[in-house]
């Protein structure tokens, strides 16, 4: 009686059963075609591997289940426990439980969302809206009462600041955005923020007003973006235009800019412009290298050589100038100009172990507003009265 | 002649499936059935028998179920090298393969390398270099075979070293 019941309960609810000994011999089977003492691993694949698991079982009393394994186009539930008999000896039970057509059409449905899934993960569409979540991460978003206090902020705003939503709510604005420019619209700013760490960060921002249904401006959402490296970029080209790339040194434009601000200004000042005697000799014996090296040593020399306040600047290839500081007085320039013309002798560039060059250079002062009245005047006269240097050197 | 279990493991879509099926088989299929559930194919590698484990994707609403890693002696991540989310959970599902079965080695595979895709050496470079775990990254193609079988061999050649 007991017997059939079991067949019935096993019939009815599609269960086999398999029980086996530590050695994974088969001591009886339910509903599987499998001879005793042969190995279940041979029948019931799923336990390789699980041996250490099985035989601890006892230990750690929870029966190990794996379910919805997929066998001969049909889904099964696994569970193997332990149990003793009689004397006290291990044996280990496993039943395998077969699903019911409704698990294999919820499988289907499964697969089906799973498909779609896919195609929208490779689509276009997929991609655009990662695009906007990535700007939207970047977004920091203020909602304002008219008075400018915080009444809602994303959850960019809560990463930027590292901050609770909490800490933001009825605070004014300005506590965490300092106004930088305001651009040509009143709703278009540049704001300074400092970051979680502390760090300057610039955002332009948009504001937008919100109106409720009668039309009446009810709160204003700020939106902010980081343009921190767009300044940062800005700056960089800024400083490329204004300095020589191989010395550092500012360059011509600068000059320039900064002689018409002082013949603006000031009542006097001087110039001494200084020129490599033979570059192209030294470019052509040496090597390009050793060019660039000797107006590296020069642009050295030269820093060292100067007081802080006076400006050393690389007009063009060989040619280099300092502007005095327009407090210095002539009988002191005078007298550093004519130090600066056995500088060179002084130092020769060791260019390498063998090659020690020996270089010269002609050197010219020239005052405002005596010698010249703006930048051109001088870079046209400077470069006019050099050449004469030269000739009378028998450089040229 | 000695057996082990391996899995596959990694997000749904990414082809675990159909490298198995190139290694077992030597087919493929391009029409795509995601697996639910497990199931096991057994192939005989030199004096070993591996049983694969081939097991449902990870989800955005289902994670994979831990018991499918249970007595596993290595893992192979499958990612796919034109969603770039599968590539960035590889480190996750390292993760999770350790809790289960803690320093197993781990062989990555990038797949669908058949198509045109964005993933650079450096990238490459980095994957590997994610975790100690880690015995192999290779771009594979479940479709033409490229380095299908190289993946399984890599992964039995650490696992046979460990065990011997």
């Amino acid at each position: 009686m007991r017997t059939n019941l079991l067949d019935l309960l096993c019939k009815k609810s599609a269960i086999s059963y398999i029980i086996f000994d530590s050695a994974f011999h088969v001591i009886e089977a339910k509903n599987v075609d499998l001879e005793k003492e042969s190995d279940i691993r041979d029948f019931l694949w799923e336990i390789i591997g699980l041996e250490e698991p099985i035989l601890t079982l006892k230990k750690h009393n929870t029966p190990i289940e794996i379910p919805m394994i997929l066998r001969e186009n049909c889904y099964y539930d696994l569970e193997i426990d332990s149990f003793k008999d009689k004397h006290t000896k291990n044996y280990y039970i496993a039943y395998m439980q077969k699903k019911s057509k409704y698990t294999k059409e919820y499988a289907n449905v499964l697969r089906e969302i799973n498909k779609k899934t896919l195609i929208y993960d490779l689509s276009d569409e997929k991609k655009d809206s990662q695009y906007f979540k990535e700007i939207n991460k970047h977004l920091i978003t203020f909602h304002l009462d008219l008075d400018g206090f915080i009444i809602g902020v994303n959850d960019a705003s809560i990463h930027f600041f590292n901050l609770e939503k909490g800490a933001f709510l009825n605070q004014h604005f300005s506590e965490f955005f300092q106004v930088q420019k305001s651009q040509n619209t009143e709703t278009s700013n540049i704001f300074l923020a400092k970051n979680a760490n502390k760090e300057d960060v610039f955002f332009h921002t948009e504001t937008i007003p919100v109106a409720n249904t009668e039309g009446k401006i009810k709160e204003n959402i700020i939106i902010a973006q980081d343009i921190t490296h767009l300044k940062k970029i800005k700056k960089e080209l800024e400083y490329a235009q204004e300095h020589d790339a191989l010395t550092g040194l500012a360059n011509r434009r600068t000059f320039l800019k900064k002689i018409d601000t002082l013949t603006e200004r000031e009542n006097s000042f001087s110039v001494s412009f200084i020129d490599i005697d033979h570059f192209t000799i030294i470019n052509e014996e040496y090597g390009a290298h050793a060019g660039d090296m000797l107006l590296k040593h020069l642009t050295d020399l030269l820093l060292e050589f100067k007081d802080p306040d006076d400006l050393l600047l690389r007009l063009n290839g060989d040619s280099f100038a300092i502007v005095f500081d327009p407090s210095k007085k002539r009988e002191y320039i005078e007298r550093v100009n004519k130090n600066l013309e056995t500088l060179a002798s002084k130092n020769p560039l060791h260019y390498n172990s063998e090659d020690v060059i020996q270089f010269t250079y002609t050197t010219l002062l020239m005052h405002f507003p005596q010698d010249a009245e703006n930048a051109q005047d001088f870079l046209k006269k400077a470069q006019k009265a050099m050449e004469r240097k030269k000739i009378d050197k028998k450089i040229l | 002649m000695f057996s082990y279990k391996i899995v596959l493991i990694g997000n749904f879509g990414t082809g675990k499936t159909s490298l198995i099926r190139r290694f077992v088989e030597n087919s493929f299929s391009e029409e795509y059935l995601s697996t639910i559930g497990v199931s096991i194919s057994k192939k005989t590698i030199k004096n070993a028998t591996v049983m694969i484990w081939d097991i449902e994707g990870h989800t955005e609403f289902k994670p994979i179920f831990k018991q499918y890693l249970l007595g596993a002696k290595g893992f192979i991540v499958v990612a796919d090298l034109l969603r770039p989310e599968s590539i960035e959970q590889i480190p996750q599902h390292i993760e999770f393969c350790h809790n289960v079965v803690q320093d197993a080695p781990v062989c990555i595979a990038l797949n669908k390398s058949d198509m045109p895709h964005e993933l650079t050496e450096d990238s490459l470079q980095k994957i590997k270099q994610s975790s100690p775990a880690i015995v192999e990254v290779l771009k594979t193609s479940a479709k033409s075979g490229d380095a299908v079988e190289e993946l399984f061999l890599k992964l039995n050649e650490t696992i046979c070293e460990q065990i011997s």
